[in-house]
């Protein structure tokens, strides 16, 4: 099993990424793009552009304080390779490792 | 609908069949009820057992194997007395050998049989041994009639003795080489040929067998022609090896020789070379040969050049090995005239056809298991291909390659690489036949020959009246039927489940009455596709459905006269080429709509996934099914549990007191944002107020106890756990289990800034109150899941501040609290969706649940699919998804160009669940049942499809029918709970069924009912 975090420019490229693995569609009307969430290898999952505390926050009705979230305007995809298989040349300048400790890098985990 | 005439087992009562051959289930000829069929095949025939492993027939050569007087046998000093006692089969036709004098060598032998093993069932009349000899005494074998055990074995020689029950035993003796006699004595005792007379004293013989093989086979009787077992073939659904019943074949040709052996020089090699007996064949022998490529950049061929006049099929059992991609091509003597065909080794798939001739082919793969496959291109007109050139085979680097002259791919090979080769076969015939084995020259299968006649057949008949019913497939061109009862093989006087022009056909034929009395026609059947046709025949009487359909009649016509013979699977000369699973003769004709009963298909896909709470099917192949992550549902006793990664999980819910299963559990991809979701005591609840959260304090749905406690403070004030960590807008669903606990009312709430979105909820009565005096949610659920607990969730498009649960008194948010009081706590989950979704714990870090997938592909979705006309039963329930959507099933080609597909979609008009068929990208038929089941409500629906009849029923009631429009051409797969777009069923599938049939609207009704 292989788990990727993918952290990209845009959603442009990713999608055109995608699009290149066959993974990714985009709707010939509405330009938006599609990504299979899941085959029986393969499972994906788009989280998009990652917010992050800003360093200030706001103060809640029930008097705590809210971090101001910041949009890192990249794009983040995490995918998890069910069979082990050679990483496509394509996604391999995407790649990021994970930091819990990070706040800048998404924080998300499969179940 | 219950007909008593359908009670046709042995014990029940009711109308029986006169004749009852149930070849498939019973993998023998023996009638299940009525007289046995005749068999003969004059040769070897290749099938697949049980076990997917390919077997042959054996051919017994030796002649009268059950009358031992005729003169082909010679007598040797002794007698045969015939038909002495009951043989093995029953029946009194065992005959007495004894000696006619004292001494050595009193029995009786033929000479030169062809055949490595010899065999015969023996029994002790008198004298307790047997000898089975070759030539002399040094070369016999001893058999004891009397404790069934083995004495004195020849050296070079094997022997066994098997009890065949009442007494007999069958001897054999096998050696490597051809026996030059198949000599049986009667003997004294063990390691003598010297029997002394003692009146008639001797052994009773009967089915005496010589074989090729080097293992006995199944018996075969004989009488002045040698004769071949008939074959009990098997189908590999891509999971499991399905019994099809008796296989019934033209005669075919073999024109390749060495067809296992590509080492031999027959086999031109260009570029390749040949690592003899490297892998397992699927004959379970050592025998597969791998081609491997030269380090040279050109093409990698083999081949021998066999002129076939077209149609001819070149078929190889094909297994990827270092390459997992093969083209077999054909060609002319120039370079770019030629027909390439690739097949993919790994998907089982023809992944490439490249035709620069004029010539008209067709292409075909089957799994036959352990990843071979049988690899078939069928030339049907030549063009200006060359008929003197045969088939090619050549490895590749990719499923898709660049074809240059002769249909080949140049490139680089590599010496360490190829592909595993079994089997070659090229034969005259538009599609390829079971396989036929060759060394030094072409083999032929003979054709398979299976009949009742005489007083088997008239001690059955009754000529004034009857039905017939047949099971039964093709596996190749459609040109003849499974059954004709007739006075002879023309059929001047005949009753016949037939072919015309490819359609299904039921004809009653009279000559003396002015030649057709009655005949019924209907769609040609899909290849190896089963089918059902029942036809009842009396005077002026006559009628036949086919597959379930309408039942079409004639009220005119006279019955035939003389009918002696029923033909089986070669009906009017032609051989049907395919399986018969069951016939059925009933001496009686039928009511209608028990015809149309009797030939209702059976599914080639049962998935019963609330009934079983498995993937394992009743019939047809089992789906593939991943999830890249754990996920959670509730088991049969109401625990929440957890499936680990690609583990389906059959969910139940609690409803009336008790757990009632619902199915297989499909859901989209969906995250928690919840951090720690079931621990309030860590800091990640970073707003508490005025409450005391304790972990671990009672039993959660989850069996364990790690179910929080919040309790209140005294405080006059609101008591609240929340997580402050701002979200973007979205659409978010918060949900947790909850349970009283000295309070019953609890507010979930969705904030940002100075707006709550609150859900008010009364945990005792399981009601929602309403907003509580705040701002309102766009929906909310309560769902009783036992032991006193509820799950409770609140949805709103918005972005958020915190979220989380206040207590509440009953009165209001802000209150004196009582510090023994708050509510019991579990899993809390926000999500982004409309609705809350299967519970996703949470710790230091959001977490993802994976969606599920389910689906049916390749050999085993090509199994069960039947082009020409179908129907899908489902029984399921479901959500809209945020677009609005959510799929129950889709069947499709790689571009969903060609689709069954079964849906629910809010946003087109009108808005509702939707049966749909898509041929060639365009709409052929969409009916539609307007409005949505509730969440979690069951619907049954049943939709068919076949080219301008299409209908779908809704719970019982025909939505509609469509007679326009065609069906889609080669979908190869089918997802189970979601489709290529990502519209996922949230809910479950208690049961899918498919029928390769359009059935009746009346069935379909029944069957969403």
């Amino acid at each position: 099993m292989i788990d990727l975090l993918l952290k990209f420019d845009s959603q442009e490229q990713a999608g055109l990424i995608g699009e290149q693995l066959g993974y990714t569609t985009r709707d010939p009307e509405t330009g938006a793009w599609n990504t299979t969430q899941a085959t029986l290898t393969l499972a994906i999952c788009v989280i998009g552009v990652h917010y992050y505390p800003d360093g200030t926050t706001t103060e809640g009705p029930n008097g705590e304080q809210v971090p101001n979230l910041k949009a890192d305007n990249q794009y983040w995809v995490m995918v998890r390779s069910l069979v082990d298989m050679d990483l496509p040349p394509e996604i391999l300048p995407f790649i990021v490792e994970r930091n819990p400790d990070d706040p800048t890098i998404p924080n998300q985990t499969w179940a | 609908m219950s007909l008593p005439l359908l009670h046709a087992g042995r014990t029940n009562p009711g109308l029986s069949a006169a004749l009852d051959l149930r070849f498939a289930l019973d993998k023998s000829l023996t009638a299940y009820r009525g007289p046995t069929p005749s068999f003969s095949r004059a040769s070897t025939g290749s099938y697949f057992d049980g076990s997917g492993v390919l077997r042959y027939a054996a051919l017994n050569t030796t002649l009268y194997s059950e009358d031992f007087s005729n003169a082909y046998w010679t007598k040797s000093n002794a007698t045969i007395s015939t038909n002495q006692t009951i043989a093995p089969d029953g029946k009194n036709t065992a005959d007495l050998l004894y000696p006619s004098s004292t001494g050595a060598a009193r029995g009786i032998y033929y000479a030169s049989p062809p055949a490595k093993t010899i065999s015969l069932y023996a029994k002790s009349s008198g004298k307790n041994w047997i000898a089975l000899t070759d030539f002399s005494a040094a070369t016999s074998a001893w058999f004891n009639l009397s404790n069934g055990t083995v004495g004195t074995v020849g050296a070079g020689y094997t022997a066994a003795i098997q009890n065949a029950g009442n007494g007999w035993y069958r001897c054999s003796l096998t050696k490597t080489t051809d026996f030059s006699y198949f000599q049986i004595y009667g003997t004294d005792s063990d390691n003598t040929l010297t029997a002394t007379v003692n009146g008639t004293d001797g052994v009773f013989i009967w089915g005496a067998q010589a074989e090729a093989s080097s293992t006995v086979g199944t018996y075969c009787p004989t009488t002045n022609a040698a004769n071949s077992a008939p074959r009990f073939n098997h189908t590999y659904n891509g999971t499991s090896w399905i019994s099809r019943g008796l296989l019934v074949e033209e005669q075919r040709t073999n024109s390749l020789t060495n067809s296992e052996d590509l080492t031999n020089a027959y086999w031109t090699k260009y570029q390749l070379t040949i690592s003899g007996n490297a892998a397992t064949a699927p004959d379970g022998t050592t025998t597969a040969d791998k081609l491997l490529e030269t380090a040279v950049s050109d093409y990698h061929v083999l081949y021998q050049n066999v002129t076939i006049s077209s149609p001819k099929s070149f078929s190889i059992f094909l297994k990827a090995a270092e390459r997992s991609a093969a083209t077999i091509s054909f060609d002319a003597s120039g370079s770019t005239t030629y027909l390439a065909i690739t097949f993919n080794l790994s998907s089982g798939t023809v992944s490439q056809e490249i035709n620069n001739s004029t010539a008209t082919y067709s292409a075909t793969i089957a799994s036959v298991g352990n990843g071979w496959y049988r690899c078939a291109v069928n030339i049907l007109t030549i063009g200006n291909l060359d008929e003197t050139r045969g088939g090619r085979l050549a490895t590749n680097t990719t499923a898709t390659p660049t074809i240059g002259g002769y249909g080949l791919e140049t490139y680089l090979g590599d010496i360490t690489k190829g592909i595993l080769a079994w089997g070659f076969q090229f034969e005259a015939g538009a599609f390829p036949t079971s396989y036929i084995p060759t060394t030094s020259a072409s083999a032929t299968r003979s054709a398979d020959v299976c009949q009742i006649t005489g007083t088997d057949f008239s001690g059955i008949w009754n000529g004034a009246e009857g039905t017939l019913v047949a099971e039964y497939d093709y596996q190749g061109t459609i040109s003849s039927g499974p059954l004709r009862l007739a006075e002879a093989p023309s059929g001047n006087q005949s009753i016949s489940i037939q072919t015309s022009s490819g359609n299904l056909y039921c004809e009653v034929y009279s000559s003396t009455n002015g030649g057709t009395q009655a005949s019924f026609t209907s769609s040609p059947p899909s290849i190896g596709i089963a089918t059902k046709t029942a036809i009842g025949f009396a005077a002026n009487n006559f009628a036949a459905s086919f597959n379930g359909s309408t039942v079409q009649t004639d009220n005119s016509g006279a019955m035939p006269t003389g009918v002696a013979n029923a033909y089986i699977g070669s009906p009017g000369g032609a051989y049907l080429n395919g399986h018969i699973a069951r016939l059925r003769y009933f001496n009686k004709r039928l009511p209608n709509a028990t015809l149309q009963l009797l030939s209702e298909p059976d599914p080639t896909l049962n998935l019963q996934f609330a009934l079983n709470k498995s993937l394992t099917p009743v019939a047809g192949p089992a789906p593939s099914f991943s999830r890249a992550s754990t996920g959670t549902y509730f088991n049969a006793s109401g625990v929440l549990t957890s499936a680990s990664i690609n583990t389906p999980r059959f969910d139940h819910v609690y409803s009336g007191g008790q757990w009632v299963s619902k199915g297989l559990l499909v859901e989209e991809q969906r995250t928690n944002l919840i951090l720690y979701s079931n621990d309030l005591t860590n800091a990640a609840w970073n707003t508490i107020g005025n409450l005391t959260p304790t972990s671990n304090a009672a039993i959660s749905p989850e069996g364990l106890t790690n179910a929080n406690q919040i309790m209140e403070t005294t405080a006059n004030s609101t008591h609240f756990a929340l997580q402050a960590y701002a979200k973007t807008s979205a659409t978010y669903t918060l949900s947790a289990f909850v349970k009283p606990n000295g309070r019953d009312r609890i507010y979930l709430d969705l904030n940002v800034g100075s707006t709550d979105y609150i859900g008010y909820f009364d945990l005792t009565a399981k009601t929602y109150l309403g907003n509580g005096g705040y701002s309102n949610v766009d929906s909310y659920s309560i769902t009783d899941v036992g032991n006193g607990w509820v799950r409770v969730s609140i949805t709103k498009t918005t972005n958020l501040s915190n979220y989380g649960i206040f207590l509440s008194n009953g009165i209001g948010i802000s209150y004196s609290g009582d510090a023994t009081k708050g509510v019991y706590i579990y899993g809390v989950q926000l999500e982004t969706g409309s609705f809350a979704t299967s519970y996703i714990p949470t710790t230091s870090s959001s977490v993802t649940r994976s969606a599920d997938v389910c689906q049916i592909t390749g050999t085993s979705f090509n199994w069960m699919w039947n082009q020409g006309e179908g129907s899908v039963v489902a029984e399921w329930d479901a959500r809209r998804n945020s677009g609005g959507q959510f799929t129950v099933y889709w069947a499709r080609d790689a571009a969903s160009s060609n689709t069954v597909l079964h849906t629910g979609r809010e946003a087109l008009s009108p808005p509702g669940v939707r049966f749909s068929v898509v041929s060639s990208a365009s709409v052929s038929a969409e009916i539609i049942n307007a409005g949505f089941p509730d969440p979690g409500v069951q619907t049954k629906t049943a939709g068919c499809y076949k080219a301008n009849d299409f209908a779908y029923a809704y719970n019982g009631a025909l939505v509609g029918t469509d007679a326009s429009g065609a069906v889609p051409i080669n979908p190869t797969d089918i997802t189970i709970g979601y489709d290529p777009y990502s519209n996922y069923l949230n809910g479950h599938i208690a049961k899918l069924i498919y029928y390769p049939a359009r059935l009746t609207n009346t069935k379909l009704q029944q069957l969403s009912t």
